[in-house]
């Protein structure tokens, strides 16, 4: 395995109380797999993303284990993290100019990241993102080179961001929304260059998204987070053919789809982390739920061939 | 019909002091009609004018030209906008930015009950503002809480009580749900289908989302660019899409589905700057079939089927 996090917690200190924004996660990853993450608001998965990558506040604590080509990653030195991040593990966010310097050319950004990690010429670092940029389909990339961020569109914008996370062949790439602040037309180019990309490198790739579609595209599996605990997690195929936690269920009903037929809500809103419902905390909203739901918090079992759910009401052979 | 709107233009100058002036196109000509108790779906990506439409509708953006007539009244020549107002309300996507934040919601929810001379006592008013959120889903407690208390869906659902207070026939909703989790998503859709279907008002519903427009909608336009490029009922755009830019769209829409996998035709390019439009069709540099014609000429919006109006010339 390439990564595997093991009963991770992630909580912060705010005025109105502890905010567990990440509750007992544990997951695992393959070499070349792409694993989609989705979710709604409050559900953490942002935050895991971030914890994996080392990038939480510092008033973030954080408890539990991610192993990352055999290091603990909660334990390392930010110096230590320093190095990984950017070569190792990389990540692009929804808005490219959180990671664009406004005032650097694009060459010069993709430059330094290389200099950084590999040391060399300036020359070879400014011929392997000309490499990139071509491999992102960036047209004419002597000239994005040379461009400034707010030059290009946010579609180019974020093609040179992707170019950045992949030029120095890393280990693992989180892309936390990267296609949601795009127009549709726009979105699906981006998603069917990611597709093309991740056939060509080594990399496995975590996807956050809050838009099933968009899980579904690009996921080899799926794992479903609601309010900090992932509830369900499956193959791509696995989850949206048989899906069975209530919340998984419910969300695929919610959705309207462009082949029509009628929305059914899911009553109520998502809890706050602050002060999370009791036992599983999806049951004030579930259909299913009874008394045990209201008290005991389920654990994520496996109830198929790698199809995990964490719902009292699932039945099946479930293992711990 | 209830809104008839021919021929819309809205020019705005940007730039100017130490920059050029520019003309934005933001809406370049268009015309469209929305029927009692209907819903218009009118869907495009960023920089297409949709939300320049509902606003001007609304006359709350003053149109550079064109005429638009709600009830048999033109809405451009009226001198006094007010009684207009109460049969034409909006929704925002983001309801926080048209609450003021220290405002109660009865006075929020009251104030065009007050305005519009509906109520005479305060008691009178509180009394119909508790009646419109507990229908829209809200507990009639919530009269003396102040905006920051509610959750976003929350929010949305007080923005369409207000709407609906002074009893409109039409209201603009631009991206109501955009903004909302999926599963709060579909609350707010059921709330809108149930509220017109019981009190009769017509919605311009205006939204990036196709499926969310093919949810709501009775008819849809299709807008690019400051234009309208196809229009239809719900089913002849989803099950018959003509324009190629429609059809592109459509493409690529992403359902979850166990098969689902990147979408292979797509679009190439970004929509245009309305700053700067492309000549002819304003489609044909992404457009497949583009040919010289469609680089010089512009396209009409013609009827190619009943009610079915393309604006392309390769259809």
């Amino acid at each position: 395995m390439l990564l595997e996090v093991h009963d991770l917690r992630v909580s912060y200190h705010t005025d109105e109380g502890t905010v567990k924004a990440v509750d007992s996660v544990t997951l695992s990853l393959g070499r070349r797999e792409t694993l989609a993450i989705v979710g709604e608001s409050g559900s953490g998965k942002s935050t895991l993303a971030l914890s994996i990558i080392g990038l939480l506040p510092k008033t973030a604590r954080v408890d539990g284990s991610i192993r990352f080509l055999n290091k603990e990653l909660t334990s390392l030195r930010e110096e230590e993290f320093r190095r990984l991040r950017g070569d190792r593990i990389t990540i692009v966010f929804q808005e490219p100019m959180t990671a664009l310097n406004p005032v650097f050319t694009i060459g010069k950004f993709m430059r330094d990241i290389y200099l950084t990690h590999r040391g060399g010429t300036e020359k070879d670092a400014l011929s392997l993102a000309r490499e990139w940029l071509g491999k992102v389909k960036v047209p004419g990339p002597e000239k994005v080179l040379s461009s400034y961020p707010h030059e290009l569109s946010g579609g180019m914008r974020q093609r040179v961001l992707i170019a950045s996370s992949l030029m120095l062949e890393p280990d693992l790439v989180i892309m936390d929304e990267p296609t949601s602040a795009l127009d549709v037309s726009v979105q699906a180019q981006i998603l069917r260059l990611i597709a093309e990309l991740k056939s060509q490198v080594e990399a496995s790739f975590i996807f956050i998204t809050h838009n099933l579609g968009v899980a579904a595209a690009v996921g080899d599996r799926v794992a479903v987070m609601y309010a900090g605990k992932i509830v369900e997690m499956a193959s791509k195929e696995e989850i949206f053919s048989n899906p069975m936690h209530p919340y998984t269920q419910g969300l695929l009903r919610a959705v309207p789809k462009v082949s029509g037929g009628e929305v059914e809500p899911i009553p109520g809103s998502v809890p706050s982390l602050v002060n999370p419902p009791s036992g599983c905390r999806f049951h004030p909203r579930c259909p299913l739920a009874d008394e045990r739901c209201a008290e005991e918090e389920p654990a994520l079992m496996e109830v198929g061939s790698g199809h995990w759910v964490a719902c009292h009401r699932v039945s099946g052979s479930g293992r711990w | 019909m209830l809104l008839v709107v021919e021929d819309l233009v809205k020019h705005y100058i940007s730039g100017g002091f130490l920059r050029k002036k520019e003309v934005v196109r933001a809406v370049d000509g268009i015309s469209f009609s929305v029927n009692a108790g209907e819903t218009l779906g009118l869907v495009g990506e960023s920089g297409s004018g949709k939300t320049t439409v509902g606003k001007t509708v609304l006359r709350l953006i003053e149109p550079t030209s064109g005429r638009i007539l709600f009830d048999g009244r033109d809405v451009t020549a009226v001198k006094d906008i007010r009684p207009l107002r109460k049969e034409m309300q909006i929704v925002y996507q983001d309801p926080m930015s048209s609450m003021n934040p220290r405002m109660r919601i009865a006075d929020i929810v009251g104030r065009p009950l007050q305005i519009h001379g509906m109520v005479s006592s305060r008691r009178e008013r509180d009394e119909m503002v508790r009646r419109l959120l507990e229908r829209v889903g809200l507990s009639g407690d919530h009269l003396y809480r102040y905006p920051h208390e509610f959750s976003g869906g929350q929010r949305q659902r007080i923005a369409i009580a207000r709407a609906l207070a002074p009893e409109p026939k039409f209201i603009v909703l631009d991206e109501p749900t955009s903004a909302l989790d999926v599963s709060v998503q579909a609350q707010i859709l059921k709330l809108l289908k149930s509220l017109q279907e019981e009190r009769g008002i017509a919605y311009l519903f205006i939204s990036h989302d196709l499926a969310v427009v093919r949810n709501i909608s009775h008819r849809v336009a299709v807008m690019y660019a400051g234009k309208i490029v196809e229009m239809a009922s719900v089913e002849e755009i989803f099950g018959n899409p003509m324009h190629p830019y429609t059809k592109g769209l459509l493409a690529s829409v992403l359902e979850p589905s166990p098969n689902a996998k990147a979408p292979d035709e797509i679009l190439p390019g970004e929509p245009p700057d309305p700053r700067n439009p492309p000549s002819g069709c304003r489609f044909h540099p992404r457009c497949p079939l583009a040919d010289e014609r469609c680089a010089e000429e512009e396209p009409a919006l013609m009827e190619v089927g009943s009610g079915h109006w393309v604006a392309c010339h390769k259809v």
